[in-house]
């Protein structure tokens, strides 16, 4: 049973993990590594990838998640959920993140970021696109 | 760049493989991921734990950890061939390695799923054996039935995971018409009610598509209408029992949902699903509690309602931990009433280990709290080796012995009339001569005990554990 990975857009109009990957200029290793995440993100159930590629809910309920990317030099840490709209089953991603240390992130405010994506997104069920 | 099928996903892969830094760490990331999550999925399918698994290939839990998720700092974990292979044939398969082309990367995307991973075990490989032909319904089924059966055997026979039509039928939705007042998880708990040896193939099966959407957390993503689905869900894991399969995934829900305001008859499924799928020492004991605490006692397995009787006939944790059961006893005594008595004794009957001595000792201490009615279910054992004089009475029968210095041995059954006077009804002389022997007077009333019992069928059960603490007694005394 395969599901969708959407990717969230600001201001109905920039796409936040093609623009962060653009602007980070992660290097072809790191692409490489995340896009196989999200392709078994993809076509395998959630049980399977809760553990190893997912970490969350994230504390306080909030329904995030982090794809826990691991690389040679950083952790890369975009944030995701399921849904919030149309299937359930489906992911979101809402916000990039690299993770330098236990809950530290770069952006330092990209949970907040990522949880105000989400409550928008279900304002703007429209605000998101395929990845 | 819009969204993308798979086409789109495919055409993309191939125009970033052609940098060969993005394809060698994309191909490192399909053998290290693809080895880990096959190797979770098998022993998903065999419903078995991390445990038994490493049990299986002689090595202990984190081996088998590693292997399904690498931890530490290494960007690419370190496993043996020889590890693989041993984890390949203790999952009933082989292990296969072989070198592939860059590009054949390509036509895999899109193409590893759940399903694809999954591989019959040794003894149910079809090539090897040939599966028997599917079962057929139940004939002498009702006929909505028989619809329902035709409907899942297929369904649970082939080796196709399909789920989504559990979603749907979990919904409400793809099922025969069978009338507005049944549940939909009644329907599939009939839909595998067949007799005979397959019903044990279809609920394993039935267990493990279960386990997978149970792994989807779809407390945490269900919406709209959710909680019926999730009902639904939980029922059907009460009617299964399959604790590898299941517990885990119950537990987590539990765990997720236990201080969110859940529905009440979802939290009383989930609580019926755990309960009937209960593992491991101490995990469902905090359920347990709770659950006695707030009365909240009738379960669902089949068509059989079990109560109290069912926890405490089945809770693995009870049976090393007397003192719950005897405070769940006392919590049900006070919450019950006198007429409600031959249940209590009926719950009391179920006490593990009760002809233990020891046990015995605490119920009797505990059980001074309890109300009169519940206490008057206690078999009272009274034993003296100075006066030499035994005694044990249960809810209207008193069996004695005694052998007075001087005298002979006298064994004894009184019984209790309910206003309270007493008669004797029988007293039998035991020929026996000689000093008084503490030993020979507690054989002859273990065995006064039992031909009572033998008598007297409502204090059989009662008999039965009074003789073991007695014959212990004996033994000691020998």
């Amino acid at each position: 049973m395969n599901r969708e990975v959407w990717e969230f857009l600001r201001e109905g109009k920039h796409r936040v993990i093609r623009e962060w990957l653009e602007d980070r200029n992660f290097s072809a290793k790191d692409r490489a590594k995340l896009d196989f995440c999200l392709e078994r993100l993809r076509t395998l159930d959630f049980a399977l990838v809760s553990n190893k590629l997912l970490a969350g809910p994230l504390r306080g309920g909030t329904k995030l998640y982090k794809l826990r990317v691991r690389c040679q030099d950083k952790e890369l840490r975009p944030f995701l959920c399921r849904g919030p709209v149309g299937d359930p089953l489906d992911y979101t991603l809402l916000q990039g993140a690299i993770e330098a240390g236990e809950h530290r992130f770069n952006p330092t405010n990209a949970e907040e970021r990522a949880l105000q994506n989400r409550e928008t997104l279900i304002r703007n069920p429209n605000w998101r696109e395929l990845y | 760049m819009s969204g993308e099928d798979l086409d789109g996903r495919r055409e993309r892969l191939r125009r970033q493989l052609a940098d060969i830094s993005y394809c060698d760490q994309y191909a490192d990331s399909v053998l290290f991921e693809g080895v880990s999550a096959q190797v979770q999925a098998l022993r998903r399918q065999r419903g078995i734990t991390q445990e038994q698994l490493a049990e299986r290939i002689g090595s202990k839990q984190p081996r088998i950890s590693n292997v399904e998720s690498p931890k530490g700092k290494r960007e690419w974990p370190n496993w043996e061939v020889s590890t693989l292979n041993r984890i390949a044939h203790a999952l009933g398969t082989r292990l296969k390695i072989t070198l592939e082309s860059y590009g054949s990367m390509v036509d895999e995307v899109g193409t590893v799923t759940s399903d694809s991973l999954r591989r019959p075990a040794f003894a149910d490989d079809p090539v090897i054996f040939p599966l028997p032909a599917a079962p057929v319904p139940d004939p002498a089924a009702p006929e909505r039935t028989r619809w329902m059966q035709e409907l899942m055997i297929p369904w649970l026979w082939t080796d196709q995971l399909e789920l989504q039509r559990l979603y749907d039928w979990l919904r409400g939705s793809g099922l025969p018409p069978v009338g507005y007042d049944d549940e939909p998880y009644q329907w599939l708990l009939r839909g595998i009610a067949i007799h005979g040896p397959a019903r044990d193939h279809l609920e394993k099966r039935f267990a493990e598509r279960l386990s997978i959407l149970l792994g989807e957390e779809p407390d945490v993503v269900m919406r709209d209408g959710g909680e019926d689905f999730l009902r639904n869900l939980y029922w059907t894991c009460a009617g299964l029992r399959r604790p590898s399969y299941l517990a885990e995934h119950l537990w987590q829900a539990y765990r997720r949902l236990k201080r969110t305001k859940l529905r009440g008859d979802v939290r009383d499924a989930l609580q019926a699903a755990l309960i009937q799928n209960q593992f491991g020492a101490t995990k469902p004991l905090e359920i347990w509690e709770r659950m006695v605490t707030t009365g909240r006692h009738t379960w669902l397995r089949g068509g059989e309602i079990a109560g109290y009787e069912g926890i405490l006939a089945r809770h693995a944790t009870i049976t090393k931990d007397i003192d719950k059961v005897l405070w769940a006893l006392g919590q049900i005594s006070h919450r019950w009433t006198e007429n409600r008595g031959p249940d209590f004794k009926g719950l009391l009957l179920k006490v593990p280990d009760l002809g233990e001595p020891t046990v015995y000792a605490q119920l009797l201490a505990t059980s001074k709290e309890w109300p009169s009615w519940a206490r008057a279910y206690v078999p009272v054992l009274f034993v003296d080796p100075k006066t030499m004089a035994a005694r044990v009475t249960f809810a209207n029968v008193e069996v004695s012995a005694e052998w007075p210095v001087g005298g002979a041995l006298r064994t004894g059954v009184r019984h209790i009339a309910l206003n309270a006077t007493a008669a004797v009804v029988e007293v039998e002389e035991w020929v026996e001569t000689g000093p008084a022997n503490f030993r020979i007077l507690l054989n002859a009333f273990t065995t006064k005990i039992a031909t009572v019992a033998k008598e007297d069928t409502t204090i059989g059960a009662e008999a039965l554990y009074m003789r073991r603490v007695t014959y212990e007694l004996t033994l000691q005394a020998a």
